[in-house]
């Protein structure tokens, strides 16, 4: 894979429905009201719609990086912060470009700006993240 | 290294003097239902022979799987909850009653992978608090957590500065 620092990765497209949320709140034992129960994010916490668990907007960022990296590549850092609220059943897309690449013995340690941007046009969650790809 | 950790004083001693540790198991069945619920379908979640290919010794857990877990324990009873669901008396020294708290972010460093099957550990201490005023919420607690995940022989999975962000009442 021949590799630049400014290129973009391929984009992640992902759709976080009320179920999917459900469930991943419950696979957490995350019983906060605002991800799950709309009358309640919508009126005391005063939202547009119930809230995606930004864990598990990290988790989209995760899916996307070894999607790109492949089987054998191994993340080594992502970090992130919360910019903005993502609200349920709307698309988000995850994208990545590359910063830096750094050869090591065990093969590119490849560092990449990341980020989720909403239907808004918001950037939701902007991070780093560095992956090992392995020498073919 | 988290920024604001590392700009301000240790936090006082009595703000959290006994770091929370729990042990849990990573099963198949959690793991992949994480795997499920994230719509994440990497076949090293979910074949061991996929996993070995991919120079694993067998299926792993989701690699987000530990650090997303809220609670490592069977608790809290409902009661124990806010009318918003989340536990009570969290940092009862920082938030007030009626507080809402919000994630801020994380940063997680990755060691070795853990392994469907595996037992992992979560050790969590409070590392830093700070306040710091937002445009549109007023003055808001930052509160920073350090959590290390290590399995059943010791070895260090991840590494996690969480930081949980509370705005309170009126």
């Amino acid at each position: 894979m021949k590799l630049n620092v400014g290129d973009a990765i391929p984009s992640l497209a992902k759709n976080p429905t009320s179920i999917g949320m459900f469930r991943f709140s419950a696979v957490m034992w995350n019983a906060h009201r605002t991800h799950v129960d709309h009358p309640y994010a919508t009126g005391p916490e005063g939202h547009a719609s119930t809230l995606v668990q930004d864990y598990l907007l990290a988790s989209y960022l995760t899916e996307m990086l070894m999607k790109w990296g492949g089987p054998k590549s191994r993340l080594k850092f992502l970090g992130y912060r919360n910019r903005g609220p993502v609200h349920a059943n709307t698309q988000v897309n995850c994208w990545g470009k590359i910063t830096a690449i750094e050869e090591t013995k065990d093969g590119k340690l490849v560092s990449l700006d990341v980020g989720l941007d909403t239907q808004e046009g918001l950037t939701s969650v902007p991070g780093t993240a560095r992956i090992l790809l392995p020498a073919a | 290294m988290n920024k604001a950790a590392s700009r301000t004083p240790a936090p006082p001693a009595n703000l959290d003097p006994a770091p929370h540790q729990f042990t849990m198991p990573a099963d198949e069945m959690w793991t992949q239902r994480y795997a499920y619920a994230a719509t994440d379908k990497n076949p090293v979640y979910f074949d061991d022979a996929a996993a070995k290919a991919a120079g694993y010794e067998r299926k792993i857990a989701p690699i987000l799987f530990a650090s997303s877990m809220l609670e490592y324990q069977a608790g809290p009873a409902e009661e124990d909850l806010k009318e918003d669901g989340v536990t009570k008396g969290l940092f009862p020294k920082i938030v007030k009653d009626g507080a809402i708290l919000m994630g801020g972010g994380q940063e997680i460093e990755f060691f070795e992978p853990l392994y469907q099957g595996d037992t992992f550990t979560a050790r969590r201490t409070v590392i830093n608090h700070y306040k710091k005023p937002s445009p549109k919420r007023g003055e808001l607690d930052f509160i920073v957590m350090e959590s290390i995940i290590t399995n059943q022989k010791g070895q260090k999975i991840m590494r996690i500065v969480d930081t949980l962000i509370a705005k309170q009442p009126d």
